[in-house]
């Protein structure tokens, strides 16, 4: 059976992503006007990379456990670059039923697969709405919610109020929201992956680095993180004025007299605290210490560390350092907050 | 010293519009105060055209933390007010006039809780054991004052023997009995003996998430007129910071006869049965109050944008910070209350870049 679901998926899947079935061409237009076009393309050229008939069997593999099948309610986001997609493929794999609560702001990738995958192989295991009261309501076994810790409560006590969520379902709730770079000597190539990891989706999705522990300090010469930047713009025109944002912290930068840097809409400051602003970006001076005592402050917010070329540790504060040329191109197993979903939607069931 | 004399009366006459009195002091700390003056520079804004206060620049309180943000040279400054160290650095809160705090405070009571006199008993830890704490020297001007018939600071870790207490005082005035909200719950874990007078009121300062379980204000409400038997109307709250020489005080509040007509649509109900509600707990909503010369207003503006994450957060002014800055935005997130009210929702989370949730999502 579970050879049959990975088959089922990865047809449907380069029926769509080759735009053979259903409105691929279409959904990408009308996302692009949500997110750039870059991207998105960006995005889909990720997922036909990952998404391959052996990685998924390699993800089952270490993973998958036969039991009973439920219902798993999924609350997606909707951010490039589609975690969402993600946890489909895990509920499908899983055997499981999906119900997928798709962002109103960004339905249109999502809601494009599904049609072709339902296409396939019906609606009985399948069912997606933009709308919360369109779905049927029923007890879920799993409940996946991806977003901001404040609204966790306001979210469980609805979905217990419409029966959704019961005793006994099982919540993986998603909240880790950036990531942290680690740089050691770092060179033209490690600047580079800087750029993509921070760049990328303009900076949206916790995979995005928000944080840069270096062994150098920001300054106005820092040229090799200057030219990265560049350079990166200069393939995606993604740059664009300071937000009203960015230029009230810059302000506050210059009422303390910190020292910070700005490339194009982009500030880079030294020290100082996370304040929610996307552009903003802290560079903190210092090496191994600098990150445990990042992840002993921040704990779960921290979705990755990543490490640069010559960073040779493997483990930090009993966390894996993923290289930094990987951070917007995970492998399809990657595990949003730690958690393997296929394992955790099997295993805990059959518990 | 450059004090400015008449920059303290203004604040104070609540004749005179807030706007004009906060654009009076604004266009002094401006020009006096240099890391105000540098971030309203940056912003762009010339302090000499802003003639409406929703125009005025309102600067974070964290830059407390890593400056002096004073218009008089801090060597000349007696008393400076630090932050508890739990969020990490503290901020310091240089006071160039500590006669001027005393008189927002003083005030500020007053406008809370009236004439007097009062008795204040407290259960916190002494100024000698907390020189930096604007909370203690709160407290202990409050006591000094000449409203204050008594003033009684109860040991630490010992049972509270109200008896005891209220023979020493031989006084009949009201007490407010001032604590952190922990310490309260303390005392009640040590035991409260005697009879607890029924005009009694406990007034808790904040401290939900320290050494205790974190608890919603409602819940510690409860918890503390539980334990000192008191309706929950005389359970207050302060709400202060260092940073503000200014405190708002709280209680849950009688819905106003006005207010309730309104919302019954025109019905025709009799007081007494409004009253009858709110004895049956029907009508109370629990709010904090600033006096007159100081105010809380909606993020964001175009001036103060916010990333969604910081949905809550306000601007806060305090015109008695005339020798620092007076023109905040605080860590904290409000929700503010049609009649001028408002309540502490809790800490914004600086690390949460997701926002609001899909399923609570907005078009």
């Amino acid at each position: 059976m579970i050879e049959q679901r990975i088959d089922q998926f990865i047809e449907a899947f380069e029926a769509w992503i080759q735009a053979k079935e259903g409105d691929i061409r279409q959904a990408v237009d009308q996302t692009s006007k949500l997110f750039h076009r870059q991207d998105v393309l960006h995005m889909l050229q990720h997922l036909q990379k990952r998404v391959t008939r052996e990685s998924l069997r390699a993800w089952v593999s270490e993973s998958y456990r036969e039991g009973s099948k439920g219902n798993v309610l999924c609350l997606h986001a909707g951010n490039l670059p589609m975690v969402g997609f993600q946890d489909l493929i895990a509920v499908w794999l899983a055997g499981h039923r999906y119900q997928g609560k798709l962002s109103r702001k960004d339905p249109f990738l999502m809601d494009s697969f599904l049609r072709v995958l339902s296409d396939r192989v019906g609606t009985d295991r399948l069912e997606w709405s933009t709308q919360l009261e369109d779905l049927t309501v029923r007890a879920s076994t799993h409940i996946v919610f991806a977003g901001s810790a404040l609204t966790v409560p306001q979210v469980r006590h609805r979905l217990e109020e419409e029966g959704r969520a019961v005793v006994g379902t099982h919540w993986h709730i998603r909240t880790a929201s950036f990531s942290v770079a680690w740089l050691k000597q770092a060179e033209s190539r490690d600047y580079e992956d800087l750029a993509e990891a921070i760049l990328r989706y303009d900076g949206a999705g916790c995979r995005s680095v928000k944080l840069v522990v270096s062994d150098q300090p920001l300054t106005a010469d820092s040229c090799g993180l200057t030219d990265a930047f560049e350079a990166w713009w200069s393939r995606q025109a993604t740059y664009r004025t300071p937000s009203e944002q960015t230029r009230y912290d810059r302000a506050v930068l210059h009422a303390v007299e910190r020292p910070y840097l700005m490339l194009e809409h982009m500030l880079l400051e030294t020290e100082g605290e996370l304040n929610g602003n996307p552009d903003r970006i802290l560079w903190l001076q210092g090496g191994q210490e600098r990150v445990e005592a990042l992840l002993e402050r921040y704990g779960a917010k921290i979705q990755s560390i990543y490490g640069s070329e010559h960073i040779r540790q493997t483990y930090i504060g009993g966390r894996t350092v993923e290289p930094l040329s990987g951070a917007q191109d995970p492998q399809v197993n990657w595990c949003p907050d730690g958690e393997n979903l296929i394992q955790s939607i099997t295993i805990a069931y059959n518990h | 010293m450059n004090l400015r004399p008449d920059l303290e009366e203004l604040i104070f006459r609540a004749a005179v519009p807030f706007e004009e009195r906060a654009i009076q002091v604004f266009r002094y700390q401006a020009r006096e105060c240099p890391p105000y003056r540098r971030f309203i520079d940056a912003l762009g804004v010339n302090a000499d055209s802003v003639e409406k206060f929703e125009d005025i620049p309102h600067m974070p309180i964290g830059v407390f933390k890593e400056v002096e943000v004073s218009t008089i040279p801090v060597v000349q400054i007696p008393l400076r007010f630090r932050s508890s160290a739990t969020g990490g650095m503290r901020s310091s809160h240089w006071v160039a006039n500590p006669d001027l705090y005393r008189r927002s405070l003083i005030e500020g009571f007053r406008d809370a809780y009236g004439d007097g006199p009062y008795q204040i008993w407290s259960y916190t830890p002494g100024y000698s054991d907390n020189p930096d704490s604007s909370l203690i020297w709160m407290i202990d001007a409050l006591m000094e004052s000449e409203r204050c018939a008594y003033a009684y600071r109860h040991p630490l870790e010992k049972p509270l023997n109200i008896d005891e207490v209220l023979e020493q005082s031989n006084s009949e005035a009201p007490i407010i009995m001032i604590g952190a909200a922990f310490g309260l719950l303390d005392l009640i874990d040590l035991g409260i003996r005697g009879k607890v007078p029924p005009g009694m009121i406990i007034m808790e300062t904040g401290g939900m998430k320290t050494r205790r379980r974190e608890r919603t204000r409602a819940e510690l409400h409860h918890e503390l007129s539980d334990g000192f038997g008191l309706p929950l109307e005389q359970i207050h709250s302060e709400y202060g910071m260092a940073e503000m020489l200014t405190q708002a005080y709280g209680k849950t509040e009688e819905k106003s006869e006005a207010l309730k007509r309104e919302e019954l649509k025109g019905e025709e109900v009799k007081i007494e049965e409004l009253k009858s509600e709110e004895v049956k707990g029907e009508g109370g909503r629990f709010g904090f109050r600033l006096p007159h010369w100081a105010s809380i207003n909606p993020l964001p503006s175009t001036l103060h944008p916010q990333p969604s994450a910081f949905e809550n957060r306000s601007l806060i002014t305090d015109l008695a910070n005339l020798y620092s800055c007076s023109f905040l935005v605080s860590g904290d997130r409000y929700e503010l209350f049609e009649d001028g009210s408002f309540e502490v929702l809790g800490r914004v989370d600086p690390t949460d870049y997701r926002g609001c949730n899909f399923l609570m999502e907005r078009d």
